[in-house]
């Protein structure tokens, strides 16, 4: 039982988490709410108190737990609203509360690519779709309840946990946080410096660099090549294979 | 009815040309003539409370009933307008003519009451079109206004009224030549108005046997 | 002076109070001039139609925008009963908050180098130093859908919704060639910072403007930053004849305000834009060079920059009242089959002369050069809405035959 001891830090919050958002699921029995809610705020603290920010920083304290925040209630909403407009809106929230911890962890390209791709493009074709699916008087509960949701939270869940022990492994380990009184239990959400890449071709001589366009171009064309042609090439498969399902003009579909 | 597919004409989008499948010198062209008009400044605006504009003659405005060259009311009751009219707007009660009086010795019948609702009128003109002694017309009396309901119904004496108020000014309706009232047949000297569109001869609506009827 | 004023604030305070007062200079002359332009668009326009335009309230209707924002302010703000009414009112300030946000790291004067929050030098930029300043308002303006996607759905009203549609699709369309053509300057300039491409252009002189390296880019980017702004010929989505007033057809008093608000300041920060990143911005030679020191100075280059970008605004008003609108497929067309391909080509230019360090005025024939290619294809590629060659069905005929 030593692992549980140790580890029950972890643990506790996300079997309430998991409860929290079982809980509030849209399902056919009506629950109360509160008590939903009531559990997901008990394991949010819980879990805050293994989140160290950079310490001395006020400011950046406030404002990633201000983030982090909005995410996390962001996302339960998404996924426990009954109506699926508004699971698509707080989606775009949660985007954008994750673009603001990019813009903390010095990433603003990353930061602004994810809000054009993801909440200005992706999201917008989501409430697109859903707004022409859904009409007034026919929302059945076929979009409104879950199929299997306790095995989508629990599958869910286990995958934060595993997150969530890696990462504290590697704050234990690398421990280059600046907080002097960190615990090995303790797992850094928000690195206290940059370690440079050490495949990468260019050093991060001058610290203001970090985020700027040549940096960044060297990052994504240099160490992390492959990966952005991998990437790149999916997508023009998925281009390509969308033309080529897309009916034909003189099928007389547009 | 379908579409007989022979009568379909089908129009061709013309060919662009390679400038025009450029855009732009089309863009600059259309700013060029949308620039002239704002450097060549011709304004056509009529600043309107205070100048009144200069309406055509066959304006359709308030109506009048005309009076004869003795002053009676030159309506004779014979209902013809109210029958023309399609918004039914027309109430006529008509009184035989005293009998006795030489003074009415050329007529049978005049309207006791000649009410016209101008607020379901709709301005059309049938009522005119359809008057045998040219006595109901339409002026150019556009901006009518009235507190109520009640108002609006325009009685005989008001008719006449706007009869007395209009037969002199510029604007008098051109059926009548200055108060002085011609018979319903003088259409000779009248331009008639051309169709507001032209018509083809090969068109299927000239071809027609009867108006508004197509095979 | 301003440091001074700087100085009589507590320490943590000081580095917020230019932001500030930047924030509100911007805020408030936005307003006014948003407002003026307005009435500037009504006149040129009754000017283009042979009328006057607003006349009555004020010398030649001078104060025609503060009646306006009168009426706009006392008038009932009618939320009709059936829309859903957090959405409904959330919509218009989505719309004006993204718009204004977009205009945080457009400068809009010469903005002194080596610049630090506290030491009284007027910044005339909201947010000096960000590095991916383009990126930024891109990723901000492709936020402003949301405002119109939310108002048309919220409203519950078809009209309202097929605009919202029309929206979304086109904003996202428009967005790749909006980025794609900025990326040759990018790549030219070495740099995403608004503020470090126009001092590049400065820097080269008249000879050294974008416009001359890249043309094709610059109308690329007009035409799609419009369509961005939903100005016409690109309204589709609020196109009268069709769809009443579009996405706010159920808005009314202020809430339909904020939404003309918001297109204005996407319409000025349209012409900001193209002004800096292709006109050099405030650089004029002669009287405003980057070295020109004399008394006064730093107030030219802001004229220049503003009178620019004014004469942007004009030609956006006046291809408003110009060109008749774009259908919904030739939109959609034009986006995909022209824009980003062109826009993609041109970057593969942009790529050629840096590579092999060609001159950087190759790219001006080469932008010609794909211009007239795209012509040449556009004489040559098929009409698809012409007439269908097949002859029609047989069921037609058996039926046209029975009915008689």
């Amino acid at each position: 039982m030593d692992w549980s001891k140790e580890n029950e830090l972890l643990v506790i919050p996300l079997l309430l988490g998991c409860f929290a958002v079982w809980w509030l699921m849209p399902s056919a029995k009506k629950r109360p709410r509160i008590v939903g809610v009531l559990a997901g705020l008990a394991a949010c603290i819980m879990i805050q108190g293994m989140l160290l920010p950079q310490a001395g920083d006020y400011i950046r304290s406030v404002l990633f737990f201000v983030f982090a925040a909005a995410a996390v209630i962001s996302a339960g909403l998404m996924i426990t609203d009954r109506n699926p407009v508004y699971s698509a809106l707080w989606f775009a929230l949660v985007t954008l509360s994750v673009c603001g911890l990019f813009l903390l962890n010095a990433a603003p390209f990353l930061s602004a690519a994810t809000i054009i791709v993801y909440a200005g493009a992706i999201i917008v074709t989501f409430l697109f779709v859903i707004m022409l699916a859904q009409q007034a008087g026919t929302a059945t509960s076929y979009d409104q309840q879950p199929i299997q949701p306790l095995m989508a939270t629990v599958v869910g869940f286990i995958l934060l946990g595993v997150l969530l022990f890696t990462l504290q492994e590697w704050g234990a380990i690398d421990g280059t946080s600046t907080n002097e009184h960190a615990e090995p239990r303790q797992f850094i959400a928000v690195p206290a410096e940059i370690q440079p890449n050490p495949l990468s071709q260019a050093p991060h001589d001058n610290p203001h660099e970090i985020g700027s366009l040549r940096v960044l171009g060297r990052s994504l064309f240099g160490d992390y090549l492959f990966a952005v042609e991998i990437a790149g090439t999916v997508l023009l498969i998925a281009t390509i294979g969308a033309i080529a399902i897309a009916p034909r003009r003189a099928q007389g579909t547009l | 009815m379908p579409i007989n597919p022979k009568d379909i004409e089908w129009v061709e989008e013309p060919a662009m040309n390679f400038w025009e499948s450029t855009y732009l010198p089309a863009v600059f062209d259309g700013l060029r003539t949308t620039g002239q008009h704002v450097a060549d400044f011709h304004p056509v605006t009529e600043f309107y409370p205070e100048q009144k504009p200069d309406l055509p003659s066959h304006y359709r405005g308030v109506h009048r009933l005309n009076r004869d060259d003795k002053g009676r009311v030159k309506c004779v009751a014979c209902m013809m307008c109210a029958t023309a009219c399609p918004a039914r707007c027309i109430d006529i009660v008509a009184q035989d003519a005293p009998k006795d009086d030489p003074h009415w010795a050329d007529r049978d019948k005049f309207p006791k009451s000649f009410v016209i609702d101008e607020l379901k009128c709709i301005y059309c003109g049938m009522c005119e079109e359809a008057c045998p002694v040219d006595s109901i017309e339409l002026t150019n009396i556009f901006d009518l206004t009235g507190m109520s309901r009640q108002e609006m119904m325009f009685d005989k004496e008001k008719l006449l009224s706007v009869f007395d108020q209009t037969k002199d000014s510029a604007h008098n309706p051109v059926r009548t030549h200055k108060g002085k009232l011609g018979h319903a047949s003088d259409f000779t000297n009248l331009h008639t108005l051309g169709p507001a569109t032209s018509v083809r001869a090969d068109d299927r609506s000239a071809k027609a046997n009867s108006a508004g009827v197509i095979e | 002076m301003l440091e001074q004023i700087i100085n009589w604030f507590p320490e943590w305070a000081r580095p917020f109070i230019m932001p500030m007062l930047t924030i509100a200079i911007v805020l408030q002359v936005n307003l006014g001039v948003c407002s003026y332009l307005i009435l500037l668009e009504r006149k040129l326009s009754a000017w283009m139609q042979d009328r006057i335009g607003p006349n009555r309230v004020g010398p030649w209707g001078l104060l025609q925008p503060v009646a306006d924002m009168l009426k706009l302010l006392l008038k009932e703000d009618v939320i009709p009963g059936h829309v859903n009414k957090f959405l409904y009112v959330l919509a218009p300030g989505i719309s004006v908050f993204t718009t204004m946000l977009a205009f945080a790291v457009v400068p809009f004067g010469p903005v002194p180098r080596n610049l630090s929050a506290t030491d009284g030098q007027f910044p005339y930029i909201i947010a000096p130093g960000v590095d991916l300043g383009l990126v930024f308002i891109f990723a901000v303006t492709s936020l402003a859908v949301y405002g119109i996607i939310l108002g048309g759905w919220a409203s519950n009203n078809k009209y309202s919704a097929l605009g919202a549609m029309r929206a979304s699709a086109q904003v996202v369309s428009y967005e790749i060639p909006l980025g794609m053509s900025v990326v040759g300057l990018a790549l030219l300039t070495g740099s995403m910072s608004i503020e470090k491409i126009l001092l590049h252009q400065a820097d080269a002189g008249i000879l050294g403007w974008n416009i001359w390296f890249q043309p094709l880019a610059c109308v690329i980017f007009f035409a799609a930053a419009m369509a961005e702004a939903q100005r016409l010929p690109f309204d589709l989505s609020e196109c009268e004849q069709e769809l009443v007033g579009g996405w706010h057809t159920e808005y009314s008093a202020m809430k339909w305000g904020l939404f003309f608000l918001g297109e204005y300041t996407h319409v000025i920060t349209i012409s900001f834009l193209t002004s800096i990143l292709f006109f050099g911005g405030w650089h004029f030679p002669w009287i405003a060079e980057p070295d020109s020191q004399y008394l006064g100075s730093t107030l030219v280059k802001v004229l220049v920059l503003l009178t620019k970008s004014f004469a942007f605004i004009i030609v956006i008003q006046m291809l408003r009242w110009t060109i008749p609108r774009f259908r919904f497929d030739q939109l959609m067309g034009l986006a995909w089959k022209v824009l980003i391909p062109l826009a993609t080509l041109n970057v593969v230019c942009v790529m050629i002369v840096k590579q092999f360090h060609l001159n950087e005025w190759w790219l001006l024939p080469m932008s010609a050069a794909l211009f007239l290619g795209a012509g040449l294809i556009g004489t040559q590629s098929s009409r698809p809405f012409a007439r269908r060659t097949s002859e029609p069905v047989a069921e037609a005929h058996g039926h046209h035959a029975h009915a008689h």
